[in-house]
């Protein structure tokens, strides 16, 4: 609510500045009035806009993307196209759109896409502007919100995400990940490196993290879920690691207990004595973050060898997401997970909230694969972008009901007979305002680069949405 | 000549699985004169090609005296199996039109586990002895037990292992260092058992009021208390506990945050309560030094001055 708030003041403060105290254009994005969903990733979401009040002809309007202040990072891009979805094929944005906007009040389509980061905030403001004589007409602020390495981070990023993260937890919303994780039977979620290579392992936890972060963001619009890029050191040149106790936490050398600022400390972590039901002890994790590689000295990097993912997405074989996912989980993902340990070596490993950029890492490890393969059909039926295609055919099949490209996944459907019992998901609702039961097929096109479905608004700093 | 050689091998053995092939992925694997990289392509190409073939071929590595493939090896036992979850695979309930998995191997990789968990390079258990015992493993943790009685292992190395066992398990071996001879270890066990919710009884009634301990330990146990107790603004008002803290925070070494804890605490229960103002007011000369930094010197200076009008 404050943060809300706060924006609500940013915005109207911004056309304080601007001395256009009544707008005579009205622009939405996502075609609402509401605020809370004015936020953009890669894709191409739906935006229009519209003359208010009674004017006697016609407006032809700028639209633009421009910066609140001198600190802003972010940028956006737009584009007209006929009809009501962009695909990556016809995707074509420019920085700047010209549109005639009738008397009438109609409304106007066009598309708005991010094009450069935000730091934090709605940073950004999609501005129209008389083209006659360039006085602002109207503005929508918003925000490029993606994915960040975690190394990259502002320190108000950080302290946001630390803050969001443990008012999930103290409402007494993050029990429910560990324990479904840890109920999702292993050769159900995983083990998809052994035949008959369980499907899930990606699609699954895909859809597990997106209902992590839109859990965040309901709490706070403004966070996303950060990275930790564990095949490269902790550190960027000549900064601290994130494994600092201010940050990410500190593992100690004599006691398994993860170290963060206490309550005494000038800038307390809010992780600080972040307790579950599950364990006696706060946050334990057993190993260094950062190590030198095997087999001969080196640069210190990550608990993974920096070349592991470009080996994994040039291995032969590997433009099948049977082959390909199975390597990620086991030499990408097992390697991160049992080299710290801890909590984060069990099966209920999310109970660490390490476990989520842990694992977005490895999303973005899924998304550079599907980016390198073109593997992004989403219809179910290819089985080169999910392997266990259709629907659950019967009793005899190779994998359980809840697999296939077009099952509803547990724990987001209860019904399932062959899943524990008691455990009911309801995925927070995405920029289409629409909550659904996921299934894989719906987590395969997550930036809607086909144009028949809804991105799902979570992207990645390092993956656009055409090259 | 051996890069030739390497990756004539490598791109044979992606159309030719054979056992010929496979000994020539574990000879690339243990030439220590060829890179990491190729070593390690050459096990993950065996493990494609023959997962039960790069399980035995793993097991044989962990004695290697090349410690750095023998590290290697445990590590990448332990991935294989490191999403098993905590339950036992045996007892996995699906229905009975469900698929099952054969998951027989995950019990071939942890027996080869099990035998190495005290194996003689500290590189390849340190890898292993974690895993097993975080676990729940009790077949590890008693091997490690007896390892470090007959001095196969120092109890340095063997209590970080403890420290990985589920709580209930790991709690009579980190009590016995709480309680041991060895100092510096018991105040590092003291300093993770506080902030262990089930052990907090057992430091406060065992450790902390036990005059038999040092005051270092207790000390230690105190600055542990403070930080992680939930309890703790409860018993520490008490004034015998409340003297005994005061008295401990003073220790010199005592970990700093924690004994500002204890000050914070104390601070805030006798301006919360009447009685204990009266009784500390009347010892304000022995409390005073207490409060030795900065912050808690000035919130006592302001303390004083109230009770002294107050009283």
């Amino acid at each position: 609510m404050f943060a809300r708030s706060l924006t609500n003041a940013v915005f109207f403060s911004f056309f304080l500045a601007s001395g256009s105290f009544a707008q005579s254009i009205e622009i939405q994005i996502n075609h609402t009035a509401a605020l809370d969903d004015d936020y953009l990733c890669w894709s191409p979401q739906p935006a229009r806009a519209r003359v208010l009040g009674s004017v006697s002809s016609d407006i032809r309007a700028v639209i633009s993307s421009e910066a609140v202040s001198a600190t802003s990072t972010g940028q956006v891009q737009f584009q007209v196209v006929a009809g009501n979805s962009v695909s990556v094929d016809d995707f074509a944005p420019e920085d700047t759109l010209t549109l005639m906007l009738p008397a009438s009040g109609e409304w106007v389509d066009f598309f708005v896409a991010g094009k450069r980061p935000s730091t934090l905030t709605k940073d950004v403001v999609v501005q129209a502007r008389s083209e006659s004589d360039g006085l602002p007409l109207g503005a929508v602020q918003t925000m490029v919100r993606v994915r960040k390495d975690a190394r990259t981070m502002t320190t108000a990023e950080r302290q946001l995400f630390l803050e969001v993260s443990r008012t999930l937890h103290d409402n007494g919303d993050f029990e429910k990940y560990y324990i479904a994780h840890e109920a999702a039977f292993s050769d159900d979620i995983h083990f998809m490196f052994r035949p008959p290579h369980p499907p899930l392992f990606l699609a699954w936890h895909r859809a597990f993290l997106l209902n992590f972060e839109r859990e965040l963001q309901e709490i706070n619009p403004d966070v996303s879920l950060p990275y930790w890029k564990f095949d490269e050191p902790s550190f960027l040149p000549g900064e601290a690691s994130i494994f600092s106790a201010d940050f990410l936490g500190e593992t100690q050398s004599s006691n398994p207990v993860v170290r963060f600022n206490d309550s005494l400390s000038t800038t307390p972590n809010p992780w600080h004595d972040w307790r579950v039901n599950r364990q006696t002890r706060p946050i334990e994790r057993k190993r260094v973050a950062d190590r030198a590689p095997f087999f001969g000295a080196g640069l210190v990097q990550g608990p993974i060898d920096q070349n592991m993912l470009s080996q994994i997405l040039g291995a032969s074989g590997n433009d099948e997401h049977k082959n390909a996912g199975g390597d990620i989980e086991l030499d990408y993902h097992n390697g991160a997970h049992s080299r710290i340990l801890g909590w984060l070596g069990r099966g209920y490993s999310p109970a660490d909230p390490l476990f989520f950029l842990l694992h977005a890492n490895v999303d973005r490890a899924f998304a550079h694969w599907q980016e390198r393969h073109d593997a992004w059909d989403a219809t179910g039926t290819d089985a080169k972008s999910y392997h266990a295609t259709g629907s659950y055919p019967g009793s005899g099949s190779n994998y359980l009901r809840g697999s296939y490209a077009l099952d509803e996944m547990w724990p987001w459907n209860n019904t399932h007979s062959d899943w524990p019992s008691g455990m009911f998901f309801v995925m927070p609702d995405g920029p289409d305002g629409a909550a659904t039961v996921p299934t894989p097929a719906s987590q395969i096109d997550y930036l809607n680069l086909s144009g028949v479905g809804v991105a799902s608004g979570a992207c990645y700093d390092d993956i656009v949405y055409k090259q | 000549m051996h890069r030739l050689t390497t990756s004539i091998l490598l791109g044979a053995s992606l159309v030719l699985s054979s056992p010929a092939a496979a000994q020539g992925l574990v000879e690339i694997a243990q030439d220590t004169t060829l890179d990491g990289p190729e070593r390690i392509a050459a096990l993950t190409e065996l493990r494609r090609q023959d997962a039960d073939i790069y399980v035995e071929t793993l097991a044989g590595f962990l004695n290697s005296s090349d410690v750095e493939l023998a590290e290697y090896s445990a590590e990448s036992l332990v991935n294989l199996v490191v999403m098993m979850g905590s339950h036992d695979m045996s007892e996995h309930k699906h229905d009975e039109d469900a698929p099952r998995h054969d998951m027989a191997y995950v019990q071939d990789v942890l027996e080869v586990l099990r035998a190495n968990v005290t194996n003689t390079q500290p590189r390849v258990r340190s890898v292993i002895a974690p895993f097993l015992i975080g676990a729940g493993n009790e077949e590890a943790l008693a091997s490690i037990a007896e390892a470090t009685s007959s001095g196969e292992i120092g109890e340095e190395e063997a209590l970080n292992y403890f420290y990985s066992a589920p709580s209930d398990l790991g709690s009579p071996y980190l009590r016995s260092y709480a309680e041991g001879e060895n100092e510096e270890l018991a105040e590092q066990v003291i300093a993770v058992l506080a902030s262990d919710t089930g052990e907090q009884t057992y430091l406060r009634d065992q450790i902390l009021t036990n005059a038999e301990f040092t005051e270092n330990r207790r000390a230690t146990a105190l600055g542990g208390l403070a930080r992680y107790d939930a309890n703790f603004s409860n018993y520490v008002v008490q004034p015998e506990v409340l003297e005994l803290a005061l008295s401990l925070s003073r220790v010199p070494g005592t970990d700093l945050n924690g004994s500002s804890f204890v000050q914070n605490i104390v601070l805030q229960e006798i301006r919360q309560s009447p009685e204990l103002g009266d009784f500390y007011s009347r010892r304000l000369d022995e409390i005073g030094p207490v409060f030795s930094d900065t912050e808690n010197a000035v919130a006592f200076r302001n303390l004083t001055r109230s009770l002294e009008q107050k009283f």
